[in-house]
């Protein structure tokens, strides 16, 4: 008997955990036995206090199938097989812009090695650069539609 | 792109540092945009705070908890920006 689980319950991350509260909403004011309103009360934090099946749900972004047999570019993700000891002739699991993206990276990480730290930083930022072009490449569609003139508003 | 096309535009020779550099790039990528996500749905059990992170997360895009009152959605919640004072109640 869950409700309003967005202004209920709030999280916080612990290492590989995930701490989970349920906030109990309290008088906004507390009247002593005289009749003076002493002000706010601050709302509780308490354990969940319910069993909810499926309750919790958790989006997040993760490493999948980094390294596969085809080439991803002409073929389809579902058909792409995992290779899990890469070797030279495996493909990496991106696109043509961050496959260059990763050229920066993996160019500034040697250039680090070698000690030339303003070379990685040309690299590193080249890297950022090819990654936000790849975010900007993205097509982003916005739907509009007017507002009538008589609209509750 | 193969790893050898890395290799040789990197002007490296080294397949095990690339290939783990690759990973630590992706890996960069990852944390900061979103390549692959996914879902991971698990019960909320009374009187327990902690509940796993699934394996291979990287960086978490929302949390939600089903409301079941209002049709059974699920409702993204809010980040705490601190723990909480945390009192035991031992007689409640």
């Amino acid at each position: 008997m869950s409700y309003d689980t967005n202004r209920t319950y709030a999280f916080i991350q612990a290492g590989r955990k995930l701490r989970l509260y349920k906030i109990v909403r309290s008088a906004g004011r507390i009247i002593d036995n005289q009749g003076r309103v002493k002000g706010g009360s601050l709302d509780d934090i308490i354990y969940p206090d319910e069993n909810i099946t499926n309750g919790l749900r958790i989006e997040y972004t993760k490493l999948e199938k980094i390294f596969v047999e085809e080439d991803p570019e002409t073929t389809a993700d579902s058909s792409l097989t995992e290779v899990l000891a890469p070797d030279e002739s495996t493909h990496v699991n991106v696109n043509r812009v961050l496959s260059l993206a990763i050229v920066c990276y993996v160019k500034a990480q040697l250039a680090e090695r070698m000690g030339n730290l303003q070379e990685k930083e040309y690299y590193m930022r080249e890297f950022y650069k090819k990654v936000s072009d790849n975010e900007g490449n993205k097509n982003k569609v916005f739907f509009t539609s007017t507002i009538k003139t008589f609209a509750v508003k | 792109m193969k790893v050898l096309e890395i290799m040789e535009r990197a002007n490296t020779r080294d397949t095990n540092l690339t290939i783990a550099y690759i990973k630590d790039a992706i890996m960069e990528i990852q944390s900061n945009n979103e390549l692959d996500t996914e879902v991971n749905k698990q019960n909320i059990v009374k009187d327990t705070r902690d509940y796993d992170l699934p394996p291979g997360l990287i960086a978490i895009k929302s949390i939600s908890v089903l409301d079941t009152e209002d049709d059974n959605k699920y409702k993204q919640i809010r980040r705490m920006s601190s723990e909480p004072l945390v009192t035991e109640d031992t007689n409640p």
